[in-house]
Order: structure tokens, then sequence, then C-alpha cells
């Protein structure tokens, strides 16, 4: 493995323990943002399915991170299309996250923006390694599965 | 006798095709459920998560669709390693989704309702079926 390719698959454990992080946070969103008591009083649906989101936000994510580490070399040497196809979906996910925090929920409530600046850069950052995977792809080549 | 893979092949292109139609449908639930005043009445930073969740949530299953039509044939060959963990990973995550159908959402949504009920009943094969089907691409089912 070249040295580029080494400090991208390292980029990449970076961003997967990144993301380890957030989705166990998410797990215990209600914990942490203390909104137990006002989750207890909405209607039994939106409850229910509320959480499910959380759990499947959190598994997602720790999915993500499980493959990135798991196939960190693989993806960072533009291989196997399977870790370039990784590549360019969980840069998709984590920009399009970044881009939703922007125009959704800054602009929505601007009152907290020092947090969504903040979110802003992490879901950006960790976009970062997964669009470098799609683009090693490309001058070898001239096009990528 | 049909080759198994190819079968399997056919059987992921399938769960590919229904996870682009959940993730179409689960964008549209608020609307469909009559859940639009409910969500009105949360605060804002609680409805702005909900909405967020909902939205990638569809987006994931865009991108299992989208993996799962692009390596269908790796996956159902179980000759690459990194498309034996995708299936994996989306194996587990609708085995969890089955489990909960079953065990999270309260029975009092349906029971009594025979519309309700043939939904519940065909939720819990539809995702059963995805945990089956990417549990064998996977190798974690014989």
């Amino acid at each position: 493995m070249n040295s580029l390719a080494a400090i991208l698959a390292l980029a990449l454990r970076i961003a997967a323990a990144v993301q380890m992080g957030i989705g166990l946070v998410n797990f215990a969103c209600l914990l942490v943002i203390g909104w137990q008591g006002a989750w207890r009083a909405w209607p039994a649906p939106l409850r229910e399915m509320f959480v499910v989101h959380l759990v499947f936000s959190g598994l997602i994510v720790l999915g993500i991170a499980g493959l990135t580490i798991r196939f960190a070399e693989e993806m960072a040497a533009g291989k196997h299309p399977a870790g370039r196809w990784l590549g360019g979906v969980a840069a998709i996910y984590w920009w399009s996250r970044a881009g939703l925090q922007l125009v959704y929920c800054w602009a929505g409530d601007p009152s907290i923006s020092h947090l969504h600046l903040v979110l802003l850069i992490v879901y950006g950052g960790i976009g970062v390694p997964y669009l470098l995977v799609v683009l090693r792809a490309f001058p070898a080549t001239g096009h990528a599965d | 006798m049909r080759d198994p893979a190819l079968n399997l092949v056919c059987w992921l292109q399938l769960a590919a095709a229904a996870q682009l139609g959940i993730a179409a449908l689960n964008l549209c639930l608020p609307r469909l459920l009559g859940w639009k005043d409910d969500l009105a009445r949360l605060p804002l930073l609680i409805r702005e998560v909900f909405h967020v969740h909902a939205w990638f949530i569809s987006v994931t299953l865009v991108i299992f669709a989208v993996m799962t039509w692009r390596f269908a044939g790796d996956m159902a060959s179980g000759a690459s390693a990194a498309c034996r963990w995708l299936a994996a990973c989306i194996g587990v995550f609708w085995a969890v989704r089955t489990v909960l159908q079953v065990t999270w959402y309260s029975g009092s949504h349906w029971r009594g309702q025979p519309g309700r009920t043939v939904i519940h009943i065909a939720l819990l094969a539809i995702h059963g079926g995805f945990a089956i089907v990417y549990g064998k691409a996977a190798g974690l089912l014989q």
C-alpha cells in the first residue's frame, strides 16, 4: 500500500470512529437532550416511530462505520468496485446530512448556531475521506464502474 | 433446475425494488397516517429531528436498493467479502426491524381492525423476507 492509500485508510478509520460516537449518541438521543418527559406525552404511534427511527439511524451509522473499519485498506486502495460504491454512498449520506443541517435545521432554528456549525463541520468532514475513495478510482481508469 | 445463485439474484433485485417503494412510502407516512397536526404541535427541535430521521431512513433504503441492484450478482455468489459484509449489515437491519414490528409497536394499532392487521402481517412478512434474503446472501443462513 502506498503512503497516500495509507493516509486515506487512516482518515477512513478516524471517520468511522467519529461515526461510532454519533451512532451511540443517537441511541441515547432522548436521554441526552432530556426529551423523555415531552416524548411520553406524544401520541403512541408517533412516539413508537420516533424511537424506531432513532434506533435505525444509529444502526445505519454503526453499519457504515463497521464496514469502513473492516474494509478501510481495500477502500483506500480502490481495488474493489464495492469499496468505491460504499465510499460514494457514504459521501452522499453524510453530505446530504450536512446540507440538511444547513438548509433545514440551521435555517429553522438559528438560536443554536454554534451547535449547527459544529455538526455541519463534523458531518461534512466525515464525507471527505469517502469522496476521496471515489475520486481515487478516476485517475487510473478514466472512469469508475 | 435453476441455479440457486441466480435465484438469489432475483430475490435480491426484488428486495431492492421493494426497498425503493418503502423509501418513498416512508416520506409520505405523516400524511398517510394523519400525523401532520400531531407533528405541528411538537417543539421545533424535536419536529426537525423527526423529519431528518425520516428523510435519512429513506435515503438509506435507497442506498440499500442501489447497492443491492448493482452488486446482486456478487452478493449471491458470495465471492466478495465486501459484498458479504454489506449483505450481513442490511440483513441485520431488517432482522431488527422485524423484531421491533412485533415487540415495540403496540398491538392496539391493529388488533380488531382487519385492514390494519393485514398491513401489520404484510410488513412482518416483507421485513422478515428481506432479513432472510440478505442473510442467505451473507452466508448467515443456509
